[in-house]
């Protein structure tokens, strides 16, 4: 049974000038100690699906349709107080490091500590020596938990939040653009703790991230999302090998990989649409350089092709 | 703000500009609110025939007439004047009339053996259900030259006609005259003589409440009467009698009589002048310390914003008080110090702009070009302050004008002008203790306040969102 | 330290200006010796005596019932004899009492029932505009959130007095429910009440300029919070809170906030001075008899002294709140550290 399996979530915001489409039909699974790459531009909704997943969207957005069965239990219906028993418990997430994700006022061990005694009844002190080992798990020196977040780098920050998450061995991790904007090198150890906590604490996760390569060093399968729709979902090899939407053909021209052999470096010509007003059908059919009739018309369902397991929602196939 | 803009005035720009703040309900409603107070400040004199210390219309502290659609109209009355003047002979006096009308009359009487009377009236029909609270009087007679060596006893009385009969008469004046030289009687009801005189001056009952109390036709009258076979010309002048009720206008009246929609009108010209004055001086301030400042930089910088700091630790108010004092409570004095005393918060944020925009690159390229430094911070950086300008402009004019209500409700107003803030200095000093507070007068000018302060910050809050396209994206 | 120096030189700042605007306007020395030709307020020796407290002369001769002899001083003798005056407290005498100025302010109950008042309608003011604040950010968009932007918009725009005023007219003289003003009743000279009735009777004096005062501080606090908190909530750190399993108040009260105050302590200090402007104008429109008021009564009485005291006393009270809330900051925001 997958730890996580998303059904035709579709989450909207409500604006001013009318509702804004963030998230559209999506679906995947997360297996057992399996980590799942959640892959776009940004703005196309990836963050909307961590946030619907945990229910901590912002007011105004509002899951309209859709479960999110987690554990065997849909989320959906469950009201705040039951949520919050599945945060961090359950779920937990790691924001981007680089932010203000980490309180600034507070201590960053009083932060860790905080979500231990939130879902264990454990006295400070003991908690604290959780906090200080989780640290040094991470690969940050214990003593620090006295430092506020300023006093961190960059790096140390991520690391930090990524403790933090594992303060409740959650069953799930999820990693929103883990190590962006940091340098590129601690960005890589970023990813290679990322993939050793895994391993070794046989964690599932979903990694969020507008990298297709950044996924590629941790995830073994990829969903594909563009304005809000998921155009493909595979395992990472059937991904990389034969990317069949034209989409992610694009984005894979448009990234290096940090190995893999030398390409040409292409661009997908023209802008992301606009969530207010998408185009309909296939969203990405104004940009699209095999574009039909049909995509315009229909919206293309996520269907098998290819060899293994492979999915994607396009009328190519 | 594109960076290749130096010229942001072209009229196009302005007219998309206005266009989007109309667009924008708040400014509409702002600008809208204003565009009000700005016609009801320029047509001032237009809209009322009085002045507001000067005119007295009514009697004094009364409520505006409308009360009347909420208390009923029992009790309440208002202004009525005495009119058509008509002359007549009462006993054994013939009278010529040369001319009358309006308020005057010239005419001889003659009268025979045993003395006669000739009478001159003026009518009213009471109409009121209440009775009226004062009425004041006036009139000047001028004898001819033939009543010397003659005396004629002028008696005035106000008569009360029910159903065409007159059913009571009070006298209120008479004296005897000999010269022929003009003499006055100007009488007013709340004057203690006229109390004594018709017994009341034990109560506090006015005259006119107690004669004009019903529902009746009044006379107005003057009664000559002469010796035994004269003949006397008089002319009368002025011959007229105001009824002063208990309600007024629109807006009531004040302590002395006074119109209190008058003095919200002529208010609203000054609040509006020092208001914008104020902010003009000010806001120019701001622009030129900010803009030396952030061009100069260094010592200058420091020093400046120093001060700045120090001025802005500085209570307001207290310096406010204490410097009006000590120049003197006038209307200038009161613009300079308001203006002087609100330039630091706008000097910071132009400085802060001129720091950013110092860094840019259209900046960097006139320096490279050899444009020197005032020609840099005319051309180039003033206008991508212009928009703080406005913002700024129209968030200080409401703090100018609340400030000078503050100064004038403590007594350091300008003492020869009516502003809104004098009003209700007058509105609480009249009652002498504050339980002599009278709705009517204080109420309008809080609201004439509140409304122009609205106005300018529903266009100062637009103006930001217009020119701050984080604040605009964010909506 | 250097907060420190900053702190001094304000003072000294003030003083130059409190000297500058009263000794070298036209009008202090003319005013004072105007008044030596009312000697039923002064007498000779008195103005002599003020005279030299200003260090107008040198040496006072009195020659007479309605005169006297000056040998004036130069200016930097009258300021540095003013500079020790002020940071001496010693303000002279009033010229309403005769009394010295610090006994008319402190004996007299003044600063005991202007402390009360602010500190009463300070405190109400912050708790009601943080807490709303906090409320209308976590509920942008609302009804409740729209309703009290507006309501504080209102309120910040009104001028005090007026609304000072109103509240007269409606609860003191229409609904009689509070008294129209004063600190005590008039009958208290006679006959004090038991500590209970006491307790009582002055929370009923104090409710209206409370309220007024209250009314005049929270909204600027509400709408500042009200900022700050939908800043801190778009922050990621509240995500992470809610994604922690906190509650939602957690979130708001313990997280949001304390990042958000940092703004509002620095606006509390800064709008210090606009309250106690605030005060003035409030305890004059109530008659209640503290410092404000004392203020406006020098106004009329053109008591120098007095004016010049209230001035530097006020000023005094701001550059120490501006004092106290940069330590505070230093000690909310941990980022900032002090040498």
């Amino acid at each position: 049974m997958p730890v996580l399996q998303l059904d035709g979530l579709t989450t909207n915001y409500r604006t001013v000038r009318g509702w804004v489409k963030a998230a559209e039909d999506v679906s995947f699974e997360v297996e057992k100690g399996e980590a799942l790459g959640l892959v776009g531009e940004s703005g196309c909704g990836k963050t909307t699906v961590a946030l619907s997943i945990l229910k901590i969207l912002p007011s105004g957005a509002r899951i309209r349709h859709g479960k999110i069965i987690f554990d065997g239990r849909d989320l959906v219906p469950l009201s705040d107080s039951e949520m919050r028993k599945i945060r961090w418990k359950g779920i937990s997430i790691v924001f981007q490091g680089a932010m203000n994700a980490l309180n600034p006022v507070f201590k960053v061990g009083d932060q860790i500590v905080e979500a231990i005694r939130l879902h264990e009844d454990v006295s400070k002190g003991d908690a604290m020596r959780r906090a200080e080992s989780l640290l040094e798990l991470v690969g940050v020196e214990p003593s620090r938990v006295n430092n506020y977040p300023h006093e961190f780098s960059g790096g140390m920050r991520q690391r930090a939040l990524i403790a933090m998450a594992l303060a409740s061995n959650p069953q799930l991790l999820i990693a929103d653009e883990p190590g962006t904007a940091l340098d590129v090198i601690v960005q890589a150890q970023v990813l290679k703790l990322m993939r050793s906590l895994k391993e070794k604490l046989g964690l599932s996760m979903i990694m969020i991230s507008h990298d297709l390569s950044i996924v590629a060093e941790v995830c073994e399968k990829v969903a594909i999302m563009y304005a809000g729709h998921l155009v493909e979902y595979g395992s990472i090899e059937a991904i990389f090998k034969e990317p069949l939407h034209p989409y992610t053909q694009g984005l894979l021209g448009a990234f290096p990989g940090i190995k893999g052999e030398r390409r040409k470096l292409t661009s997908i010509p023209g802008q992301p649409p606009d969530l207010l007003a998408p185009p309909a059908a296939c969203r990405f059919h104004p940009r699209c350089p095999y574009v039909m009739d049909i995509c315009k018309k229909e919206k293309p369902l996520l269907e098998k092709a290819g060899s293994g397991d492979h999915y994607v929602a396009c009328y190519l196939y | 703000m594109s960076e290749n803009t130096s010229v942001p005035y072209s009229l196009v720009r302005f007219k998309r500009f206005f266009f989007n703040l109309l667009r924008n309900k708040k400014s509409a409603a702002g600008l809208t609110l204003l565009s009000i107070f700005v016609f009801i400040a320029v047509a001032g004199p237009l809209l009322t025939p009085y002045t507001p210390l000067g005119s007295v219309v009514s009697a004094q502290l009364n409520p505006p007439s409308w009360i009347v659609y909420f208390t009923g109209p029992l009790g309440w009355s208002q202004n009525a004047e005495f009119t058509g003047i008509k002359a007549s002979s009462i006993t054994g006096a013939t009278l010529t009339t040369t001319s009358i009308g309006g308020d005057s009359a010239s005419f001889s009487a003659a009268s025979g053996a045993s003395g006669g009377t000739v009478e001159v009236q003026k009518f009213v029909t009471w109409t009121y259900p209440g009775p009226a609270k004062r009425f004041v009087t006036s009139l000047s007679i001028t004898p001819g030259p033939t009543i010397l060596g003659q005396t004629v006893i002028a008696t005035v009385y106000l008569d009360r006609f029910v159903g065409g009969v007159r059913d009571a008469r009070w006298n209120i004046f008479d004296k005897t005259i000999d010269s022929n030289s003009t003499f006055e009687v100007n009488l007013d009801s709340i004057s203690g003589d006229l109390r004594v005189r018709l017994g009341l001056s034990t109560s506090n009952i006015d005259p006119a409440q107690l004669i004009f109390s019903r529902q009746a036709d009044y006379a107005y009258a003057l009664e000559l009467t002469l010796p035994p076979s004269a003949n006397i010309d008089f002319s009368l002048q002025n011959f007229k009698l105001q009824i002063r009720g208990s309600t007024w206008g629109w807006l009531g009246t004040d302590q002395a009589g006074h119109d209190i929609l008058t003095q919200l009108i002529y208010g609203a010209r000054l609040s509006l002048i020092v208001g914008l004055l104020a902010t003009f001086i000010g806001v120019g301030l701001g622009l030129v310390v900010g803009l030396i400042a952030g061009y100069l930089g260094r010592i200058v910088d420091e020093v400046l914003m120093r001060f700045t700091d120090m001025m802005l630790v500085i209570p307001g108010l207290p310096l406010l008080i204490v410097l009006v004092n000590v120049l003197g409570p006038s209307l200038t004095n009161i613009i300079l110090v308001l203006g002087f005393l609100g330039w630091m918060g706008f000097a910071r944020v132009v400085r802060s702009q001129v720091l950013s925009l110092r860094e840019r690159p259209f900046i960097e390229a006139a320096k490279a070009s050899g444009a020197g430094t005032g020609y840099i911070t005319l051309r180039h950086i003033l206008p991508n302050v212009v928009s703080l300008t406005y913002v700024n402009l129209a968030l200080s004019v409401p703090a100018a004008i609340v400030g000078e209500a503050a100064l004038s409700f403590l007594g350091l107003g300008d003492q020869t002008s009516v502003t809104w803030g004098r009003m209700l200095e007058l509105a609480r000093e009249s009652g002498g203790s504050a339980t002599n507070l009278f709705w009517w007068w204080v109420i309008p000018p809080g609201i004439g306040i509140a409304l122009v302060s609205l106005s300018f910050i529903l266009i100062g809050f637009s103006l930001d969102e217009l020119f701050n396209p984080r604040l605009r994206r964010r909506r | 330290m250097k907060r420190v120096l900053n702190t001094v030189l304000l003072i000294v700042f003030v003083i130059t200006l409190n000297f500058i605007i009263f000794e070298l306007m036209p009008g202090t020395q003319a005013s004072i010796s105007n008044l030596v030709q009312n000697p039923r307020v002064f007498d000779p020796t008195q103005v002599a005596r003020l005279l030299k407290l200003y260090n107008f002369c040198k040496e006072v001769t009195i020659t007479g019932p309605h005169s006297y002899n000056c040998v004036p001083t130069t200016i930097w003798d009258r300021f540095s004899a003013y500079f020790v005056n002020m940071i001496t407290f010693n303000f002279g005498d009033s010229f309403q009492t005769n009394k010295p100025v610090l006994h008319d302010m402190i004996q007299t109950g003044r600063l005991v029932n202007t402390l009360t008042l602010l500190g009463v309608a300070t405190t109400v003011a912050l708790l009601i505009g943080t807490l709303l604040g906090v409320v209308a950010a976590a509920k942008r968009g609302s009804i409740f959130d729209s309703g009290s932007v507006t309501l504080s918009l209102i309120t910040f725009s009104l001028p005090t007095f007026w609304m000072g005023l109103l509240f007269i007219m409606i609860f003191a003289n229409r609904l009689q429910l509070f008294p129209s003003g004063g600190v005590t009743p008039a009958y208290w000279a006679i006959k004090t009440p038991d500590l209970l009735g006491q307790f009582l009777t002055r929370v009923q004096y104090l409710f209206l300029p409370a309220l007024t005062l209250t009314l005049f501080f929270y909204g600027g606090n509400l709408l500042l919070t009200r900022a700050t908190m939908t800043e801190a909530l778009s922050e990621d750190y509240s995500n992470t809170g809610r994604a922690k399993g906190l509650p939602e108040r957690t979130v708001l009260f313990k997280h949001a906030l304390k990042n958000a105050s940092l703004p509002l302590v620095t606006n509390a200090a800064l709008s210090f001075g606009g309250l106690l402007g605030g005060a003035i104008i409030t305890e004059t429109v109530f008659n209640w008899d503290g410092l404000g008021f004392w203020l406006f009564n020098a106004i009329g009485w053109k008591d120098y002294p007095v004016m010049q005291a209230m001035f530097f006393i006020i000023a005094l009270c701001v550059i120490a709140a501006n004092f106290i809330s940069d330590i505070f900051y230093g000690i909310l925001d941990p980022r900032i550290k002090y040498e």
